[in-house]
Order: C-alpha cells, then structure tokens, then sequence
C-alpha cells in the first residue's frame, strides 16, 4: 500500500512539476494581458484598435480620438479609384484601418457635399470593397524595397546590391562600363549611355533619312503600369522636357478598343457609363457588376439599388462566364456568349431593330443639337449624315462636305459643314440649318454616290441573317430577338454598355462599336436612366501655376513612338521609301496603330526588334509586361530582355522586386498609393463632376541626403537637375503672372496642381471651404503645411489644406440631375459612321478600316482567319481571364486578407465539358496551348459556356516575393501564397507571322486576351 | 473507404485543398472539448451515484478523474486563446467588457466546475481517515492540506442533505454545461455553417455520457485499487448507460449528415463534403467503426460482460469521442470561405507542445488526489 502510495505521489509530483514547467510561460502571460506573447495595448480588447471618434454621453457631440489622426484620400487597389478614409496611428505612424471618404462619390449614393466640416461626417462613413479595405498590405508588404537596387550578376539572377542615391543617381545619369562591377560578362563591357549622354543627342535625329522618327532623345522609353491622373502627367512633363514622346501607360492591356470605339462614336469621349439607378433596362455586355468595371463597389451598389425598386432595374449579363454580379433570377439574367462574337448579337439585334423599325426614328431625323433640342431630345446622330460611296472620288470614305455638295462654303466645321436629305423637300441641305432629315437615304447628291449614316449601318447590319449571327455567336435567333424587343421597349432608359470583355478580340473595336451603336438607336445620351459622359473632372494642370509648362522644351518632344501609335504607316519613310522603290508598302515589318494610344504590349517587342529605332533607357513604372502581356512572357522573349545588347539600360521603379522587375538593371523604389500624390477624376457612372486627391498617408521609403522619401518623382527631379534640363531646380514652375517657382521636391509641384483644383471655376456647391483648425488637427496638417510653407502663397495654403482634407474636390450629389435630364451633357454630334476609321489603312494589307461597324471574323495581322490558325477540332478550348472583385493586379498578391478569402484561382471549366474529360473539381489539369502548357487546378462549374475555359488573373506570380532572391547576401525567401494558382498569359497565342506580338486588334489597338485556342489534359500522375 | 450514408450526395461538391487561410482554432480546441465533455459526463453519472446514496462506493474516484480531465481541459484552451489573461482580466475589469460574448458563461462556470469537483473529490474520502491522517502531517504541511482539501477532513457536506442536494444540482449543471459548451462556444462562431447546427451540442454531449459510462465502467473501478488497493466494481447499469450513449451519438451524427443532404445551404453542404469525401476514410475507420461500432458490438454483445471488451469499448469510445470533435473542428474551419478550398490539418509545434503538457498535468494532479486519498477502510456504501 505504502509503494503504491508513493508511487502515486511520485507520478504526481513528477507530472506536476513537468507540466507546470512546461506551461509555465503561458500562465506568466495570464497576468499582465499579453497577445501572443507580446504586452498587448489594453486589458480587455487586446490589441484591437480604439475608435476613430469619441463621443460625449451628455451632448452626443464627436471628436477625435487622439490617438489617431484622420485623412482621406485616394485607393489605387483598382482602377475604380475610389475616396478612402484611412486612421493612422499618431505615435507610430501605422495605418490601423481603411474605409470610405464620404465626400467621394463612389463610397455612398448620398455622399457628403464638400462644405460639410470634416466632424459631420463620422457618423456617414463611406464603403469601400475588400479590396480597399486590405490595402493597407500593399504599403506595409514586407517584401517592399525601400532603398536603391542595383543588380549583382546578370539580369534576372536574382542577385542584388543596396546603393546609395547618390551611385544610383551617378551611375545612371552618368553612364559608362557601370556594369563592370556587377560580374556580369555579358554587360561588363558595354558603355551606357546613360540619361546625360542621351540627353546631349537632343538635337540629333533618330534617323536623318526618316525625319518623322524625332530626335535620338526618343531612345528614352517610359513604360507605365498603373500610373494614372497627375502622376502620369509628372512623369510625361519629364520625358516630354527630355525630348522623348514615349511615355505610356497600360491601357492597351486593358481597354483601349473600349475607348477608341467610344471615341468613334461619341467624339473625343473614353468612356460611357449609364445612369444606373434610373435605367429600366441594361445590357452588360463583357462585365458584370460586381466585376471589374468603372467604379467596381459603385457600380455595383447602383444595381442592387435600382433592381430593388418596384419597377426598378432588369439587367442581362453577356459574357461567357457567369460571375459574382451575373445573378441569374429576378430581374436579372445571363447570355453565355461565345468569346469574341459580341458584334455578332449585338448586330442581330440592330437588323432586328431596324426591320421592326423599332428605332427612335424621330430622334435620329434630328441633324442637329438645335433641331434636337426643339423635339425634346437631349443629343443628336449622324444618322442622316451622308458619305462618299463612290470608290473613285478622291474623298471617297469622307462624310460630304457642303461644297462638294454644291450647297457653297460651310460657315464653320462639323454640323455646318454636313450634308443631309431635308425631309421637307427632299433635297441634300447643310445638316446643320433643318429641322428633320432622311436618315435611310441612298442616292447621288452633285453626281456623287452617297449614302446616309444610318443607311451603311442597315446594310452592314444586313450583312448576315440573323440565323447566320445566331450561329457565330452561339446564342439562339429568338434569344437575340427577345434581347432587341427588350432593350426597345422601355424608352430612352435602356442602355447597352460594356467593359473588356467585348473587345480584347482582334475584332473587338467593331464588337465594341455594335454595342455601343445600340444606344444611338434609342437615343438614351444624357437621359435620365440612359447613358452618360459623365461630369468629368476639375482641371489641375493650369490656373494659378502651370505645372506642365516648360517653355525651352516646347516642341523637343516630337517623332512617331517606339509602338509607332497615332501616326499612319503611309506617313512614315518606310512607306514612302517603299513606294518610290515599286514595291509594296504592305505588310509594315509590325503594325502601326494610328487609332490607338499607350501600346503597352508593344513596346519591348518594338524596343528589341528595333522597330522603328532602339531604346537607349527603358524605365518600367510598376509595369510588369512579361507577367501581364498576353504571350509576352515567354523564354524567348525573357532571353531577349536578359540581354543588355538589346536595351542598354533598365530601370524599374517599383515596390517590390516585380515579375518584370525582377529582370531590370537597377530598382528605384517607389511609393504605394498610401505613400504617394495623384490628382484622378471620377468616373461618368457617378454622373457629377469631381477630382480625388490621393496625397501621402504615410512615408515609407528611404530618404534622400535632404530627407525627400525616395520615389519616382524625386529621382526624376534629380536627374533632371543633374544633367541640366529645363523646367526642374531653381526655375521650375510658371505661375500666371510668369513668376518661376522651384521644383526641387514632389510637393512643390503636387501642391501646386492641389491649388489649382481648389481655384479652378465650379459648377455651384463645389467650393472646398478653408481647413478649419479643427479639420488640420484631424488630419494633423500643421507639420505638414510647416514643412511645405514654401510651395504655395500663403494665401492658398486654407483652401489647399480644405482638398486635402476633404480628399478631393466634389460637386454635390444633387447636381447629378436637372428635373429629368442629367446636369452633365454631351452635345457634340454621336456617331453612326466614324470617318477617321474609315479613311484609316491597316498596316498590315493597306485595306481601309471600316467606318461603320460589322461582323468581322478574328483574324492574325495579316488576316488569316484564327480557326484556320489552330483548328478547333485539335483545340477546343478557348481561354478568356476574369478581372475578379480580389484579384487582378500584381500588388494584390501581397493583400493576404484577400487571399485568406480566395487564396487560388484554378481553371474554371463547364460542368459538361468536365464530364466528358473525366476530370472534376479539385483535379490537377494541363492546359495545352500553341505556346506551351500549365499545370492547374481544375474548378467544376455550371456559370461558364462549355467550351471556354476561364482563369481569374492575378495568381501565379513567379516575382513579387513568390520566388527567393538575394540583397546585399541575405537571402529572400519567396511565399508560397503568392506562388499560388494559375497565370495562362505567357502561354497564351503570338501571332505567327509578327515576332513577339500577342494577337492583336489593329483597328482599336488592344492586345487581345480572349482568343487563345487550347486543349485540356487530365493529369494521370501526380508530379 | 467513404461512409455510406453520406457520401453519395456530397462527394461532388469537394474543391481544391490544401490552401492557405487563417483558422480560429487549433487541434487543442478538440482537446479542451474533449476533456471537458468526459469531466462533464463523468460529473453528471457520479451526481446520479451520489442523489441515490452511493456517494462512498467506488464511483466516488470519478470525481479526481473528471478533475484532472478539467484541468488538462483548461491547459489547452489556455494555449490556444493566446491571449490568456483576457480569461483573468473579464473577472477584474467588469461583466459589462463581455458584452455578448460567450466566454462570459464560461469564465463563471467552468472554474466553478472545477472547484466543486474539487471539493466533492475531498467530501466523498472518509472524512474521519481524511482527518486523522492530516491531523499527522507536519504543521506546515497540514495547513496547506487543510486548504487543498478545502478543510474537508473537519467537515461533511453530506451531513446536511439539504444543502448537499443543492450542490449535487448545482455539481450536475456544470457537469451538463461542460459537455454543451464547446459545442454551443463553436454554434456562436461566426461564418461556418456547419457549426451551427443543434446536433452538434447532443453529438458532443452523448458522446461525453457515453465515453464516461466506460470509464465508470473500466477506469474508475483501476483508480478505486490504485487509491486503495482493493478492486471494487461499479454498476452494471453504466454498460447500458454507455449503449444508449452511443447509440445516440449515432443516430445523431448520421441523422445530422442526412439533413444537411436534404436540406442544407450550400455552405453547409460544402462542409459536409469534406466529411463524405476527403475525410471520409479517417470518419469511417476513426468515429464510424472505432468510436461506434466496435464498443458497440464490445457491449451489446455477452462479449460486454467481460473486462477485456468493457477496457476495448472504453478505448474506442475515448478515441472516437475525440476524432468526432477534431473532424468537426476542423471540417468547419478548414473551409475557406470563398468556397475555394479547404484546409488539411497540420498541426505545429506548439499545439503539439500543449498537448503534451496537458497530458502531463493530467497525470499529475490524477496521481496526487488519488495519493491523497486515506487508506483507512471503506466507508460504507450507503454513507
């Protein structure tokens, strides 16, 4: 008994002691309250943030929490742009949390006029979507490169060394063998021009023999990721000082063939949108709300407010791949398309139309804003506009012109200068001075062949039958009949609108401008519940500073651009050259864009291949081509960018050692959108007039010898000074009364360009009251205005400091609408026939584009049919992306709380089709196509067209922190999670017949996205 | 192998695995739960012993055994919370900072669980042997004997039925609210389905009874011989009692698959995919055959009669009555939310660490009320 006993009491003591030992930390920890370990801020709530605002029990009066300060800003976690509130820790200087500014459009229906004190509004915060509110891991990534880069080794071996500024500075203005010490045998050699030596070539030409190609200072190439707003026009005022014309932004990887068709149609106008809330009727037609498209959380909130009222809001989604936003049910439904053939239904539905003649015959007889606005319409057509059909008149292809037409010389351009049959009489007149003209007219007008606007359409429309379109687009005849008598039976409130998914097609600018001419038929422009321009923005680049003006700049800057945009190839030397010599200009060595801008997927395939000249400098601005290029990242072209030979010298100026950046000579690091400034304008959905201020939230980077936080516009501005050019240092900035300003630092410009927003004329409640002391110490502006004092008059400083703290500059939300009509209206005459197109060549064959929109086949440049390409009975498969709500953008990858909700993208695959592989969700898949294959996961579902297959961009990084890398000797290690899922862009489809070119659109200059045909394989045993 | 009543419905709706997302718990919260719900099980069959007079006879060692199972309990809820003194702080900084929480029923009433079982593991030794044998001890040592045992060498609870039947209900609510709580802790989590069902709560709970009848059966007859050297046998009833049990536990777990077949949202059907897919084979062989059939058929069967099967039917119980709560645990917050995937278990270093240390304390504080019991003779069995 006694052994047992003292056994027992041994085993006691023995686990009693052990387990005490062995919990011994954690009941430390349970006296003071710690979290994980570490003293955590308050007894009971841990480490959770106090609020913003304090309340008092008695008078229910707000004010701030001292703990925190206030600011509102800009998001840049998506192209939607939308006003953000953001607490920040005062002793730490932390970003605690991220929600909606209420003075901005986008974060509430009823946002909050600007001449409401700042303390009003923390009871009516504004939202924003996951996205906006994880951006605070986007600044505070861990992966972030704060000091200068510069590469160890050669390109892409992942070896670093930290710099000074001033190496960085030194090396890459100075230029020379700056490669020596790198070890790299392939650069060691190579003398770098550098940007001084270049700049000294400024009154050089590129190419005496071809004059149009500018000055050899267009070897500078600026290639911009997601740079928008005053950002862009900083670093255009630099490279445009420099001499060199290529500066771009994305677009073209985005949307371009969006915006040239609206351009077409609605002169001079990037963008429509409708008046969502009011609409009956709405055709989404590559988008869905919800999905990425302009403002994302808004454009989605409108829906869900329209669709819930009792005769509220219908939509149909028509894209192939059903989506968040693609609700299928009440009021709403969903048209699987096939990818690329919009064009196709939404020209069915436009023969329809016209043959049941259910048309606003009435609104498209007005020739004029003044006869339109007499019958009650809002906007007025070309539709009774007549064009050249005769082939042989030397203006074939133009709109006729007054004089050609007998009627005398035209008092001014446009309507003035049109011709139309007058109802009245029957006889060609001036469009300009009737009141109805003949909008179906074919005829001869002076013994010249010519038809109307309206007409051309009709023909092309009746190109095809509708069981022809039917079959091309894979969407029933009576479906595409239904969605026509639908879209016509509910008056000017139905809209057609649309977003990438119509026109990354090599046909997509004429899909985009079939769905787009729908809304001419109905005439919903500045309609209550039709379309919309929008209110537009606040100019910031004039008034009492000109921020962009450098005058012993003007005209340095001039020359075709390196992705030869804008500019006709029958303008170009080559052409003439040819011609001279009998031969055939056609093809070009690769296309020219003269309908497009910003060819982002052009310029390193032209920069290597030298076509039309090299680039001495390239500097990527968070701009990850290899990762987000269609095809583009492919090992060819990866070798090609390793080798300096092909461009002497790369600058990345990023956040993170980038997919693309990862290749670059030396990384600048740059500032996050919480770090940075930018004027940008809201967008026409939200149907006011209104310019966000994104301005610094926080200051994250290294700092320069005088205590500037390295950045793209600080090292700008030091090259700038350091090779002697114009517009920078001491004599920077013009005021109107031509006195110079210094540019030594971000803020003097910024600033500048903030009072000129505050300044710039209004449209009524607009005007940003002054800061009040209340509103600086909310948003603890004091040390800020002190630091910066010297940037503005003293006078400016109030109504400066009211933008800032206001995040912005914001007409009223109740200037949206005039009674009935929309506030904001456009009034320039819309377009059935775009003359620019029709008298512009392609490139490639020297055949004219069409004025007009039809159905055309996708086709390679040099028009071979792209089933004839890949065949798909071997193929049968097509790819299209998804620009989901909580992935797209690279930066996104680093949002953990975003990939805590989705944390992989897999390959989304029809239910049907998966079923007669044998695969179902959660398989491991190849996909095969012409460029190569991927391994993915496969993901089973009913809301996609069988025989599409669909990734959700933004997964499968190699670069961003997904791969180890090396700084300075210490090792990086690469996360798993930014590793994770599928990127199907480098195997996507070239065109064959144009090295490194993605197939494109060459009317609308889009890289095209949405038709690479591919197979899928079962994976049999697991790798 | 899947298990048949559920995988032929499910199994289709199972995604992608093995992707990253935050969990709320832990494999120790499957430990804590477990712990707790035998301690309480435990509790609730001694109060029934006791209400009937037999709080002397060997059933009485059920009580050092459900101590040490709250303590180990308590070990790795403390881990897990990792921000243990938010536990400590509630009692100092005021009801009201508890707001909705749920954790504020259990604050009170698990340490209070603790205590009386405690105290009961004292007033059920022979009070006059308790006594005698602390009056020997040395003064220091006997005043620190005097408090553990709540001075319960002086004094018999039972002496005053009245107030003894009050602690006997008040020992079998906190016995019944150990077993519920994890289960109605893991319903008030926020965006998991699966958790939310009502079954979960009786699941949690037979399971508890039903393990605790085979201890009564096995374990607590080996800790009356290793307290007192003699082997004392407890009712023959807590082999039917554990029948029923897990005859319950049956019922419902299959019950529960079967609604969430027919009637689920897709979140929950989701989460029962894993059960009918992924984890099925671990279910079958793990809850389905160890924790039910095989203590079933150990009991039901005249196997039951013999020790060998009632120490079989206990070790099954006790390892599917854990499975069960870690597969549901898990199942549920292994889901990402998206829908896009779900979780495999992994579990680190610390979690393993906790688990250790709970088993070790445990051991200790079992061994040292059993080494504290007095060797005197038995009391009567009707005391």
């Amino acid at each position: 008994m006694i052994e047992r006993r003292g056994i027992l009491a041994l085993v006691a003591a023995a686990g009693i002691g052990a387990g005490t030992v062995g919990f011994g930390k954690r009941l430390a920890e349970m006296v003071p309250l710690t979290s994980r370990g570490r003293r955590a801020l308050h007894p009971i709530y841990g480490n959770a943030n106090t609020p913003e605002w304090l309340r008092d029990g008695k008078t229910d009066a707000l004010k701030l929490n001292p703990q925190w300060t206030v600011r509102h800003t800009v998001d840049l976690q998506c192209h939607s742009e939308c006003g953000l509130r953001v607490k920040i820790d005062r002793k730490t200087g932390r970003v605690q949390r991220i929600i909606g500014n209420p003075y901005h459009p986008n974060t509430r229906s009823d946002y909050v006029p600007v001449s409401t004190p700042m303390v009003d509004t923390m009871r009516l915060p504004g939202t924003v979507c996951a996205r906006g509110n994880a951006g605070i891991q986007s600044a505070f990534d861990p992966y972030r490169i704060l000091v200068p880069l510069k590469r160890k080794g050669a390109r892409g071996s992942g070896q670093w060394q930290p710099i000074t500024w001033d190496q960085l500075l030194r090396e890459v203005c100075d230029g020379g063998k700056i490669f020596a010490d790198t070890g790299d045998t392939a650069s060691k050699d190579i003398d770098v021009l550098g940007f001084r030596g270049l700049y000294a070539k400024r009154a050089e030409m590129m190419d005496t023999k071809a004059p149009e190609l500018g000055h050899r200072t267009n070897g500078l190439v600026f290639q911009g990721g997601r740079i928008v707003g005053s950002r862009m026009a900083f670093a255009q005022r630099f490279v445009h000082t420099f001499g060199s014309v290529n500066v771009f932004d994305h677009v073209n990887i985005c949307e371009l063939s969006h915006h040239v068709a609206t351009r077409h149609i609605y002169p001079g106008v990037n963008m429509t949108q409708p008046d969502v809330r009011e609409a009956k009727f709405i055709l989404y037609w590559g988008t869905q709300p919800g999905n990425a498209n302009f403002p994302m959380q808004t454009q989605s909130r409108f829906v869900a407010e329209a669709r819930s009222k009792p005769d509220g809001l219908q939509y149909v989604v028509i894209d192939p791949v059903l989506s968040r936003g693609g609700v299928v049910g009440d009021r709403a439904d969903w048209v699987p398309i096939a990818p690329g053939t919009d064009g196709a239904l939404a020209l069915g539905m436009i023969r329809w139309i016209i043959e049941q003649k259910r048309y606003d015959a009435r609104y498209l007889a007005c020739p004029n804003q003044k006869a339109a606005e007499a019958a009650g319409e809002l906007s007025h057509t070309d539709a009774s506009h007549l064009v050249i059909v005769d082939a042989a008149q030397p203006k074939a292809r133009t709109l006729l012109t007054a004089d050609l037409a007998g009627l005398g010389k035209a008092a001014g351009k446009g309507d003035a200068d049109r011709v139309v049959i007058d109802v009245a009489t029957g006889k060609p007149a001036k469009a300009a001075e009737i009141a109805v003209a003949e909008i179906d007219y074919a005829g001869t007008v002076n013994g010249i062949a010519v038809k109307s606007a309206f007409r051309l359409l009709r023909e092309a429309a009746a190109e095809h039958t509708l069981a022809e379109y039917a079959a091309i687009c894979g969407v029933a005849e009576q479906r595409i009949v239904s969605l026509a008598r639908e879209f016509t039976s509910h008056g000017k409130q139905a809209v057609s609108t649309m977003y990438r998914g119509v026109v990354k097609h090599p046909n997509g600018y004429y899909n985009g401008a079939a769905v787009l001419l729908l809304n001419l038929l109905v005439g919903n422009l500045n309609e209550t519940g039709g379309l919309t321009t929008g209110g537009g923005g606040y100019g910031v680049q004039t008034g009492p500073y000109e921020v962009m003006s450098v005058p012993e700049a003007a005209g340095a800057a001039f020359g075709v651009t390196l992705p030869r945009d804008g500019v006709r190839y029958e303008e170009s030397s080559e052409y003439r050259a040819k011609v001279a010599a009998g031969q055939n200009p056609y093809p070009a060595k690769r296309p020219w864009f003269p309908l497009g801008f910003a060819m982002f997927s052009e310029t390193l395939p032209s920069a290597i291949a030298r076509y039309p000249y090299a680039a001495d400098i390239l500097i990527w601005h968070k701009a990850t081509p290899l990762y987000s290029v269609p095809s583009q990242g492919n090992p060819e072209m990866v070798a090609a960018v390793k080798d300096p030979k092909n461009i002497p010298l790369i600058i990345a100026v990023d956040i993170v050692v980038g997919d693309t950046s990862m290749y670059a000579d030396y990384i600048l690091p740059d500032v996050s959108y919480l770090e940075s400034w930018c004027h940008v304008d809201t967008y026409p959905t939200t149907l006011t007039k209104g310019t966000g201020l994104r301005w610094p939230m926080v200051r994250l980077t290294g700092t320069t010898a005088d205590g500037r936080h390295f950045c793209m516009e600080e090292f700008l501005i030091d090259v700038a000074k350091r090779i002697g050019m114009p517009g920078y240092g001491e004599k920077g900035i013009p005021d109107s009364a031509g006195k110079y300003w210094p540019l030594n630092r971000r803020e003097d410009w910024y600033l500048k360009a903030t009072a000129n927003l505050a300044a710039t004329k209004g449209v009524g409640g607009d005007v940003v009251p002054p800061a009040t002391a209340e509103e600086i110490a909310i948003a603890d502006l004091a040390p800020f205005q002190k630091d910066f004092a010297s940037a503005l008059k003293p006078g400016e400083w109030p109504e400066v400091l009211g933008v800032m703290v206001r995040g912005g500059r914001f007409e009223p939300a109740s200037g949206a609408r005039e009674g009935s009509k929309l506030s904001h209206r456009f009034t320039s005459t819309l377009h059935f026939y775009a003359e620019e197109t029709a008298t512009t060549r392609d490139s490639m064959s020297g055949a004219f584009f069409h004025g007009t929109t039809r159905w055309v086949p996708p086709t390679t440049a040099r028009g071979k049919p792209l089933e004839a390409l890949d065949d798909p009975k071997q193929w049968p498969f097509t790819i299209v992306t998804l620009k989901g709500a909580l992935q797209t953008h690279s930066r996104l990858s680093s949002n953990y709380a975003l990939r805590e909700i989705m944390p992989e993208n897999g390959v989304r695959m029809a239910t049907s089709d998966a079923a007669k592989l044998g695969i179902q969700s959660g398989d491991w898949i190849f996909v095969v196509t012409p460029e190569g294959r991927r391994r993915a996961r496969a993901v089973v579902v009913e809301g996609i067209r069988p025989g599409v297959i669909s990734f959700n961009a933004g997964y499968g990084h190699w670069g961003y922190g997904a791969s180890n890398y090396d700084i300075g000797g210490q090792k990086v290690a690469g996360d798993a999670v930014r590793r994770a899922g599928i990127n199907l862009n480098p195997v996507m489809r070239r065109d064959p017949d144009v090295w490194q070119m993605s197939l494109m659109d060459l009317v609308g200059g889009s890289v095209v996205f949405f038709n690479t045909r591919a197979k899928v394989e079962k994976e049999t045993v697991h790798a | 192998m899947s298990d048949p009543t559920t995988a032929v419905t499910l199994r289709q709706m199972t995604e992608l695995y093995n992707v990253a997302h935050e969990r709320p718990y832990s494999i120790l919260f499957a430990n804590y739960s477990w712990a707790l719900g035998i301690a309480g099980g435990l509790a609730l069959l001694w109060v029934i012993s006791a209400w009937r007079g037999d709080r002397g006879r060997v059933e009485r060692f059920a009580l050092p055994l459900a101590v040490a199972f709250i303590i180990g309990g308590f070990v790795n809820v403390l881990s897990e919370v990792e921000q243990p003194g938010r536990l400590f702080h509630g009692y100092i900084y005021g009801w009201s900072n508890w707001d909705t929480a749920i954790i504020k029923y259990g604050i009170i009433l698990l340490p209070l669980f603790l205590l009386l079982s405690w105290w009961l593991s004292f007033q059920t030794m022979p009070r006059e042997a308790l006594d005698a044998e602390i009056g020997r001890l040395p003064a220091p040592w006997r005043q620190l004997a005097n408090f553990f045992s709540f001075g319960s060498g002086r004094y018999s609870l039972f002496d005053n039925p009245p107030f003894a039947r009050v602690v006997l209900v008040a020992m079998a609510a906190v016995g019944l609210f150990a077993p519920l709580y994890s289960a109605v802790f893991l319903m008030n989590e926020h965006g998991v389905p699966v958790w939310k069902s009502p079954a979960e709560p009786l699941l949690y709970l037979s399971s508890a009874i039903g393990i605790a009848a085979t201890l009564m059966l096995v374990a607590v007859p080996a800790l009356g011989w290793l307290a007192t050297g003699r082997w004392e046998a407890t009712c023959a009833a807590y082999r039917w009692t554990a029948v029923i049990a897990l005859a319950v536990c049956a019922v419902v777990w299959f019950g529960w698959m079967a609604w969430i077949a027919l009637f689920g949202s897709a979140e929950a059907l989701r989460a029962a995919s894993l059960f009918a897919g992924p984890y099925a084979g671990p279910i079958f062989w793990n809850w389905t055959i160890i924790g039910l059939v095989v203590p079933l058929v150990a009991l039901v069967t005249p196997l039951g009669r013999m020790k060998l099967a009632q120490v079989v039917a206990c070790l099954g119980a006790l390892w599917g009555g854990y499975t069960i709560r870690a597969v549901v645990l898990l199942g549920g917050e292994a889901l990402n939310r998206s829908g896009a995937g779900y979780l495999n278990l992994r579990i680190g270093a610390g979690a393993t660490w906790s688990s250790g240390v709970a088993v070790l304390l445990f051991i200790g504080f079992l061994a040292a009320l059993l080494a504290a019991t007095p060797r005197g003779p038995a009391p009567s069995a009707k005391a």
